[in-house]
């Protein structure tokens, strides 16, 4: 019951609500499903293509940003090689971005059980 | 190219000058991906748009290489602030100087010695500096969160059009830099000119009666005259900061603006000067009318010169930099290597040909 002078909440999360909370639940697993394909060298459209296909869509704009944090990070390293009539930049995992993909992977799959076992009806 | 130039440039003109090169390398390097993945073309304007609206925001694709952008004047604006914090300060010293050497030389009298000159120098110079310094804190504070209100401007989800990019860098283009420093300059100039208007209607009541025309001629429509100058160029500079470029209507109000500034700050230093005698035998005292006479030749040659240079300044941009139909950004395979780049390499994006 609402008392007097109350704010009522909503009774639905509105759709921005949702969009939000969806949004910040990617934000935390996209540096790991990046990681986890750059074993083989990718460029940046390469592995959105990739991603997408598996079920992962990460807008582009997102992605090149990200890419490029992670270099800087030393977890990624990169190479500008010229195919056909342009070059590309591919990325791939430096010896501490595999470091790290593991250490993500197992934080990611503990969390992941701990969540299963939440939700389980 | 013309979408593509614009949407680079848009996204590296948000970025630290180091960043620049390699950014627009990627950039240009992943837009012609995703048009080659589309079996599109760089000459095809409906197929880029609609590739650069896949891509985002070019605020939301730069913040996302520049993170942490939630401050007072974020890392992409403090160098801008900086540069115009120094400008400022150092035309503060210029023109301190300048009327400090001139009043000495002017006023040699015994009650315009030199040691109150200067610590009045000194206390008007400081004012003004911090005066200065707030004003522009300001407008940089208003720049930045605009600039956070346009980011947020789009939702995800939402789809941006890519034609409402900015024009490239031409004649066209409104300089941030320019715009702030003209925007700031016209604040400050309303702020002091209502100090001298009030200064001078305080004393009208005070002179006698073959004064006071003088006064009012010269110095209070002078001051009415320059205010609404002041503040017509202020509305240019706003409107050409949010717009981004400089549109005929713009630059109508800055040269008449312009126009009427030039006209005041010639008028009022031959009128006080033609009429400095009259004024000298008036009531007035002595200080008050020699340092108005002086304050208005300073005034009146710093704002000349100010004007003339800015309006010399924008005529050579406008003969310089054809670029905007132009366009610099010529392909060129020369920095094209295989895993050579680096990340300060300043080679323009090879394969951004079409």
């Amino acid at each position: 019951m609402v008392k007097a002078g109350q704010k009522a909440a909503p009774s639905n999360p509105t759709d921005e609500t949702i969009e939000k909370l969806t949004l910040e639940l990617r934000r935390g697993v996209i540096v790991l499903a990046c990681l986890s394909q750059l074993d083989e060298p990718s460029y940046g459209y390469e592995l959105q293509q990739r991603l997408a296909a598996r079920g992962m869509e990460i807008e582009q704009g997102t992605l090149y940003p990200l890419l490029r944090r992670l270099e800087e990070q030393g977890l990624l390293g990169e190479e500008w090689v010229v195919e056909g009539s342009r070059p590309r930049k591919y990325y791939r995992l430096t010896d501490a971005g595999k470091r790290a993909r593991a250490e993500l992977e197992e934080q990611w799959n503990a969390m992941s059980a701990v969540l299963d076992a939440l939700l389980a009806p | 190219m013309d979408l593509i130039d614009r949407y680079v440039e848009a996204v590296t003109s948000k970025l630290r000058p180091k960043r620049r090169g390699e950014v627009e390398r990627e950039l240009r390097a992943s837009i012609l991906d995703a048009l080659e993945a589309r079996g599109g073309s760089a000459e095809n304007e409906t197929e880029v748009a609609a590739v650069l609206a896949d891509l985002g925001e070019p605020s939301r694709v730069a913040a996302g290489y520049e993170p942490g952008s939630q401050y007072l004047i974020g890392p992409e604006l403090y160098p801008l602030f900086r540069r115009v914090v120094r400008v400022t300060l150092l035309t503060l010293v210029g023109a301190s100087a300048l009327y400090f050497a001139v009043a000495l030389l002017l006023g040699g009298q015994a009650e315009f010695r030199a040691g109150d000159l200067l610590r009045d120098t000194l206390e008007t110079a400081l004012g003004a500096a911090v005066l200065a310094v707030v004003v522009i804190g300001v407008v940089f504070a208003w720049l930045q969160r605009s600039e956070v209100e346009v980011a947020a401007r789009s939702r995800p989800g939402e789809r941006w059009d890519p034609h409402s990019l900015p024009a490239l860098s031409g004649p066209d283009r409104a300089s941030r830099f320019d715009s702030v420093v003209g925007l700031v300059a016209a604040a400050i100039a309303l702020v002091v000119l209502g100090g001298i208007g009030q200064a001078a209607a305080e004393a009208l009541p005070t002179a006698t009666a073959d004064v006071r025309p003088i006064i009012r001629h010269a110095v209070l429509q002078g001051v009415m005259v320059l205010q609404a100058a002041a503040a017509l160029s202020a509305l240019a500079h706003a409107v050409a900061l949010i717009e981004g470029r400089w549109r005929p209507y713009t630059r109508a109000m800055r040269v008449a603006a312009d126009a009427l500034a030039v006209f005041v700050f010639v008028r009022v230093p031959v009128e006080l000067v033609v009429h400095r005698a009259a004024l000298l035998d008036s009531d007035l005292s002595r200080d008050f009318v020699l340092s108005l006479v002086l304050t208005s030749i300073v005034m009146g040659a710093i704002g000349v010169a100010v004007i003339v240079g800015m309006s010399v300044r924008a005529w050579r941009g406008r003969r310089e930099r054809p670029r905007a139909d132009g366009g610099t950004f010529a392909p060129s395979m020369a920095g094209a290597r295989m895993g050579g780049a680096t990340r300060s390499d300043p080679a323009p994006p090879p394969g951004a040909s079409d």
